[in-house]
């Protein structure tokens, strides 16, 4: 495909893409202004309702005049080897990522530009977030041309086990195909569904509490009526933990939808030396990413996954790692809920040679649990206070029972195999998570001890990838740096391929 | 016929070790400037925090406001005999940084792994003659391995070398504090 060298404006429709953005923008970084400015209007309205109509115009207009601003200004070319792009309303910002620093290339159909043949394509480099391009409504054809020569672009020569399986060849292999009950299970042992429920939990707890303080009499008012509804022989003490497993129910489904939504029809395929991923059921994903940019491999399982014996696993290139975010964050490339033997074929497909059932994992010292066990002691001991001196029920000590359990198992979770040129790190809790990457991907190593750590002759190593930072603690002092010695070397005898 | 080629065994024990790294102390005037920095805004907030209690604007006790003062000291007397302790290593791949006085810890940044290279001296540290040596790894946002407390001239010939231009001792003085390292 052949490209001309002038600039081009992306179709009109991006101008919902630059509303969605503007609005995302207003609400993510200035919630509190514009709250303020909610209330404002609803206390104006009950005054003037002129007055907030001609505000909402107002304001809609702005929108609108900002959206179509941007889209005026905003203007991009292929130029010398690389995408430029100009852009910003107000201040002129101009971006120019050549070809071949490009990590990870997206290339989505939201459903307002799918039926127009137009597409939004993202492509991110090795620097920062703000060194992210992003294309929206752009022709298809335009944005798989260029997201093919993105990842066809390269300074450095193949590896050689990607010469071997034919890359650049045009043989397109399919990994993995998700079905949607792969997907609803997915969904129910998302991590997120915990953090949910917990954080549920904390709410009805603090509703409760509020019960009996004359201050809440509203709190009260509204558990009366809702327990009011309940039906007669449905005992009181059993509400409040069924009203927590409603909201757990009703945040699973919420949690399968996305699911279904996110990765509906989501199909994993090798292309030679890159991999591409698509999915999506609104909007959908196209995914690519080469095979040497791939930093580090995690693969976690969850308390529920582990029921399923399911594991989710993902691909990081360079860049912020955003455990949190369920997809991985920005550029990670998702496998979801894999049965042990496709989790296999993909480890192999990634790292040949990599024999899971054999890896024997070394444990860290017992004295990990030693700050976790302060920490919950004092705050045990804290808590006993109060309970003797205050008003505070003595069964709240009660939620302390399960914590030395959870420390012990937490301690048995952490471990460190060096398989050849591999590390691989093992945590979690309930769950449990393993990080792999090759050695030669490291790129700073920090071996740091505190005074306690150092009277027992112990360490923490701390690993930072291109993707990501990595805690190996409480190894012994000599292993440290035996392990930083070797990991040294060989990053700075390794001649392959890694940015 | 003589062969270039070798590929020798090698031990775990043999490879070269961090521990037997080659230690530089930083600069002697860096631990002062540290000490001086300190004191130059916690001696005037302390006084002015006596003044301000004997005055009656605050109502602490003139005795509480000054142990509070002394507690809070602490940290920057200690900066002296930690930045006594900090030091580096340049080793021929990599670059090694040893810093703390209780909490210690050793940082080692390879250098093919290094991607940008930043020095900077803020006022305090070009009253003193010194300079911050940067480097920066790919996928982060801030630096990897920060130098402290090097004599400029020093700062500035460890940047060139870094950048893999010691053999371009003619350009040291082009002293632009921000380089992208050729990969």
């Amino acid at each position: 495909m052949t490209y001309r060298s002038d600039w081009h404006r992306v179709s009109p429709l991006a101008i919902i893409h630059h509303g969605l953005t503007f609005l995302r923008q207003l609400v993510g970084s200035n919630p509190g202004p514009l709250l303020g400015l909610i209330a404002g209007t609803v206390a104006f309205a009950r005054e003037s309702p002129l007055m907030i109509a001609t505000t909402a115009l107002t304001l809609v207009l702005l929108g609108v005049g900002m959206a179509v601003m941007g889209w005026l200004r905003f203007l991009y070319r292929v130029h010398d080897g690389a995408i430029q792009v100009q852009q910003g309303v107000f201040t002129r910002h101009k971006l120019t990522l050549a070809f071949e620093r490009i990590q990870n290339v997206r290339l989505e159909r939201p459903i307002y530009l799918r039926p127009f043949g137009l597409a939004r394509l993202t492509i991110e480099s090795a620097g920062s977030a703000s060194e992210e391009v992003h294309l929206p409504g752009i022709p298809l054809g335009e944005a798989e041309g260029l997201r093919d020569r993105a990842l066809a672009e390269t300074n450095a020569p193949l590896e050689p086990e990607a010469e071997a399986s034919g890359a650049g060849s045009p043989g397109t292999h399919e990994l993995l195909r998700r079905d949607p009950s792969d997907l609803v299970i997915y969904g129910i042992s998302s991590p997120a569904i915990l953090w949910g429920g917990a954080i549920a939990a904390s709410l009805m707890g603090a509703v409760t509490r509020n019960l009996g303080d004359d201050r809440s009499r509203e709190a009260e008012q509204a558990m009366n009526t809702l327990l009011e509804t309940m039906p007669g022989w449905l005992p009181e003490f059993l509400v409040l933990p069924l009203a927590i497993l409603l909201l757990l129910v009703l945040m699973s489904l919420a949690s399968m939808t996305m699911a279904l939504l996110r990765y509906q029809g989501y199909q994993l395929f090798r292309e030679g030396e890159r991999y591409r991923v698509t999915s999506g059921l609104l909007t959908r994903r196209e995914q690519g990413i080469r095979h040497q940019r791939i930093q580090h491999l995690h693969l976690a399982q969850s308390f529920v996954a582990r029921l399923f014996r399911r594991h989710h696993l993902s691909c990081h290139p360079i860049g912020p790692s955003l455990p949190d975010q369920p997809d991985g964050g920005g550029g990670a490339l998702m496998a979801p809920s894999l049965t042990p033997d496709e989790q296999a074929q993909i480890i192999e497909t990634l790292y040949p040679g990599l024999d899971w059932g054999d890896l024997r994992f070394h444990p860290v010292n017992a004295r990990f649990m030693l700050p976790r066990f302060a920490f919950w002691g004092l705050l045990a001991t804290i808590t006993v206070a109060w309970v003797t001196v205050g008003d505070v029920p003595a069964w709240v000590l009660a939620l302390f029972l399960p914590v030395p359990p959870l420390i012990v198992l937490n301690w048995h979770r952490q471990g460190w195999c060096l398989h050849g040129e591999r590390l691989i790190l093992r945590g979690g809790l309930i769950g449990c998570h393993y990080t792999v990457f090759d050695a030669y991907r490291v790129q700073t190593l920090k071996l740091f001890q505190n005074p306690l750590q150092r009277r027992a002759g112990l360490a923490n190593l701390g690993i930072r990838l291109g993707s990501g930072g990595f805690r190996l603690p409480f190894i012994p002092w000599g292993t440290g740096t035996r392990l930083m010695d070797h990991l040294l070397w060989q990053v700075e005898t390794s001649r392959a391929p890694w940015l | 016929m003589q062969t270039f080629f070798s590929n020798d065994s090698l031990l775990p024990q043999q490879l070269p070790s961090i521990e037997e790294a080659r230690w530089q102390h930083l600069a002697p005037d860096y631990a002062r400037m540290v000490l001086l920095s300190g004191l130059a805004f916690w001696l005037p907030a302390g006084g002015a925090g006596l003044a301000l209690s004997a005055l009656g604007v605050i109502p602490l006790n003139a005795m509480l406001v000054a142990a509070a003062w002394l507690v809070l000291l602490i940290p920057t007397l200690l900066s002296h005999p930690a930045a006594r302790v900090k030091c580096y290593a340049i080793r021929e791949q990599d670059v090694l940084f040893h810093e703390g006085l209780f909490w210690k810890s050793t940082t080692v940044i390879p250098r093919n792994r290094i991607q940008h290279i930043q020095t900077e001296n803020g006022p305090l540290e070009r009253w003193f003659g010194l300079v911050t040596l940067k480097c920066y790894g790919a996928g982060g946002q801030q630096a990897d391995l920060v130098i402290p407390g090097l004599e400029e001239a020093l700062g500035q010939k460890l940047r060139q070398y870094l950048l893999n231009q010691a053999d371009d001792t003619d350009n040291a003085e082009s002293t632009g504090g921000d380089d992208d390292v050729p990969q």
